[in-house]
C-alpha cells in the first residue's frame, strides 16, 4: 500500500492531463459503439424482425429476450452507485467515502443505458413519444410499464440532484485547478454558491439520500422491475413474491461488482493506490460476498421449491431451468466468486485485487447470464403449454448481442467525458483522508 | 341499480405509483423545507434541480424520438 499523502492535486489529475491509454480507450470504445449504432440502424429500418424474438408461442420464440433481460441488468448495475453513496451519508460508512462519486456516476450511466434499451426494444423508438408520454396519464393507472418508466425516472432524478448538489462544493474549491473551457459549465453548476450553504446543502443531501435508500432497493429493483414478470399468472418462472427479494440481490450484486472493477481500474490509471486502497476494496469484497450468498440461497428457494412436489408447471418450469447449461454457468461462476470471498474471509492471505476483480467479473457475467435465462424461459414454459409443439427456441441474434457490447462501450464513453469534467473522487474524501475531517455523515448520524 | 366498486375509480397504478412509491420522494421534499437546518431558497433550487431534471430528460426523449422515427420512417 501507499504511503502517499492524498491531496486535491490527485482528483484533478484526470483534467489536467491526457495519458496515452485514455485516447486508446476512447478510439476503442468509440469504434464499439459506433458498430452497434451501425447494428442498430439496421433494426430501425427493419424492425425487430432483425432480432431472434419472435412471435410468442406460434412463431416458436419469445417476445422478450436479451433486451429486456439487458435492461434488467443495467438498471441493477445503476443500483450501487447511488445506495453506496447514500449509506456512507445515512450510516456514516466513512471508509467508502473515496467510491462514493464513482458510484453515484455509476448510477447515472448504467441507468442510462437500461433507458436506452427500453427504446431499443420498443422496436421503433418514437413509440416512446407516442405510447409512453402522450399516454401516460392513462396507462399510469394500470400498467406495470409504465410504473416502471415512473420509478426509473424519480432514480434517475434523484441521483441527478444528488450530484448536482454534492458537486458544487468540490467545483467551488476546485475553480482554479479545472479546465478553463469549462468555465460556463461550472459557472452554472455553482449559480448561487457560498460557502454558507454547506451545511444545509449536506442536510438536502442527507434527505435525498433517506429518499434513494428506501425507493432503489426496496420499490424500484424489489419492487416495481420484479412486479413487470411477477403479476403475470400465467408463467410459472416469473409469478411469486420471491422475484422481490430475488431482483434485489442481483441488482445489489452487480452493483458492487461495477463499483470494484471502476475503482480498480481508476487506481491503476491515475495512481490512485492511496485513494482508493486496498481496503476499500476488500470491504466491497466483502458485501459482495453477502449479496452473493443471498443471490444463490433465493435460487436454491425456487430450485427446491420447484422441483419437489411443485404444481405441473412450476416443475416443468424448474426442470428446464436447472438442466439449462447457461444457468449451470450463471451459478457455478457466482459459486467460485463465492468461494474465493469466504476463503479471503478466513485466511486473509488470500485476498488480492486481481481475485476481486476477476470475482467481480465472474458475477457481473453470471447475473447477466440468469437474468436473460430468466426472462425468455419464463415465456418458453408458460403454464398453459398449448405451443409445445411449435419449433424454435430462442437465441439471441448477432444484433442483440452486439447491444451488449455497444451499451458498455457507451457507459466507458460515459465515464472517459465525466473524468475531463467533474473530479470523480469527492474532495470530501480527500478531506477525510488526511484527517481533515469534513465528512458529510457526522453532523447526521 | 350499478353497484360502485372503489377500484374502477381507484386504480392499482394510482395508489402503488402516487401513494406508495412516491412516498421516499414526498418525504426527502418536506425534509429539506421542513427539517433543520434548512434556508426556503436553497430547498427550492434542490425542488428546481428535480424538477428541470425531470423536465430536460423527458423532452429530450420526445423530441430525439420523434426525430429518430423522422430519419427511419415506418417500413411500407
Amino acid at each position: 500500500m501507499s504511503s502517499k499523502t492524498p491531496s486535491a492535486d490527485d482528483i484533478v489529475r484526470p483534467m489536467q492531463s491526457t495519458q496515452r491509454w485514455y485516447y486508446i480507450v476512447f478510439g476503442i470504445a468509440s469504434l464499439l459503439a459506433l458498430g452497434w449504432f451501425g447494428l442498430w440502424s439496421i433494426q430501425l429500418q427493419r424492425g425487430l424482425a432483425v432480432t431472434n424474438l419472435a412471435d410468442w408461442g406460434s412463431a416458436g420464440g419469445v417476445t422478450w429476450g436479451l433486451y429486456i433481460g439487458a435492461f434488467i441488468w443495467w438498471v441493477g448495475i445503476a443500483h450501487g452507485g447511488i445506495i453506496l453513496s447514500a449509506a456512507v451519508r445515512l450510516f456514516g460508512m466513512k471508509r467508502y467515502l473515496p467510491v462514493a462519486r464513482l458510484a453515484e456516476l455509476l448510477t447515472i450511466g448504467a441507468l442510462s443505458m437500461a433507458g436506452f434499451y427500453i427504446m431499443i426494444h420498443l422496436g421503433r423508438p418514437d413509440r416512446m413519444a407516442w405510447s409512453v408520454i402522450q399516454a401516460y396519464p392513462v396507462t399510469v393507472h394500470q400498467s406495470p410499464l409504465v410504473w416502471d418508466v415512473t420509478v426509473i425516472t424519480m432514480y434517475m432524478v434523484m441521483t441527478l440532484t444528488y450530484l448536482g448538489l454534492t458537486v458544487r462544493y468540490d467545483i467551488n474549491r476546485l475553480r482554479d485547478d479545472l479546465p478553463s473551457y469549462l468555465e460556463p459549465v461550472y459557472k452554472m453548476a455553482t449559480l448561487g454558491y457560498s460557502e454558507k450553504e454547506d451545511e444545509v446543502i449536506e442536510r438536502i443531501v442527507w434527505w435525498l439520500a433517506l429518499g434513494v435508500i428506501v425507493m432503489a432497493p426496496l420499490l424500484l429493483h424489489g419492487g416495481v422491475i420484479p412486479w413487470l414478470f411477477a403479476l403475470l399468472p400465467s408463467m410459472p418462472g416469473w409469478q411469486g413474491a420471491i422475484q422481490g427479494p430475488q431482483f434485489l440481490t442481483i441488482a445489489l450484486t452487480s452493483a458492487i461488482a461495477g463499483v470494484i472493477i471502476l475503482a480498480l481500474v481508476l487506481r491503476r490509471a491515475y495512481d490512485w493506490y492511496h485513494i482508493l486502497t486496498d481496503d476499500i476494496i476488500r470491504g466491497l469484497t466483502l458485501w459482495l460476498g453477502l449479496f452473493s450468498l443471498l443471490f444463490i440461497w433465493l435460487q436454491l428457494q425456487q430450485v427446491i421449491t420447484g422441483v419437489y412436489a411443485a404444481p405441473l408447471d412450476q416443475r416443468a418450469f424448474a426442470h428446464a431451468k436447472i438442466a439449462n447449461p447457461y444457468y449451470q454457468f450463471a451459478i457455478g461462476v457466482v459459486l467460485i466468486a463465492l468461494a474465493y470471498i469466504f476463503a479471503q474471509a478466513v485466511k486473509p492471505h488470500v485476498f488480492s485485487v486481481r481475485r476481486s476483480l476477476a470475482a467481480s467479473f465472474m458475477v457481473l457475467a453470471g447475473t447477466l447470464t440468469e437474468k436473460v435465462l430468466f426472462v425468455f424461459e419464463g415465456l418458453e414454459y408458460p403454464t398453459f403449454d398449448m405451443y409445445y409443439n411449435v419449433p424454435g427456441h430462442y437465441f439471441p441474434s448477432p444484433i442483440e448481442i452486439g447491444s451488449l457490447v455497444g451499451t458498455i462501450a457507451l457507459c466507458t464513453l460515459f465515464f472517459l467525458v465525466i473524468l475531463k469534467v467533474i473530479p470523480v473522487v469527492e474532495l470530501h474524501a480527500i478531506e477525510e483522508l488526511r484527517g481533515e475531517g469534513h465528512a458529510p455523515a457526522e453532523g447526521d448520524d | 341499480m350499478v353497484e360502485f366498486d372503489v377500484w374502477n375509480v381507484l386504480y392499482p397504478g394510482t395508489w402503488v405509483i402516487f401513494g406508495v412509491i412516491g412516498l421516499p420522494i414526498y418525504t426527502a421534499i418536506l425534509g429539506w423545507f421542513l427539517g433543520k437546518p434548512r434556508t426556503p431558497k436553497k430547498a427550492m433550487m434542490a425542488l428546481t434541480y428535480l424538477v428541470s431534471f425531470i423536465v430536460s430528460m423527458w423532452v429530450g426523449v420526445y423530441i430525439l424520438t420523434i426525430l429518430i422515427g423522422i430519419i427511419f420512417p415506418p417500413a411500407m
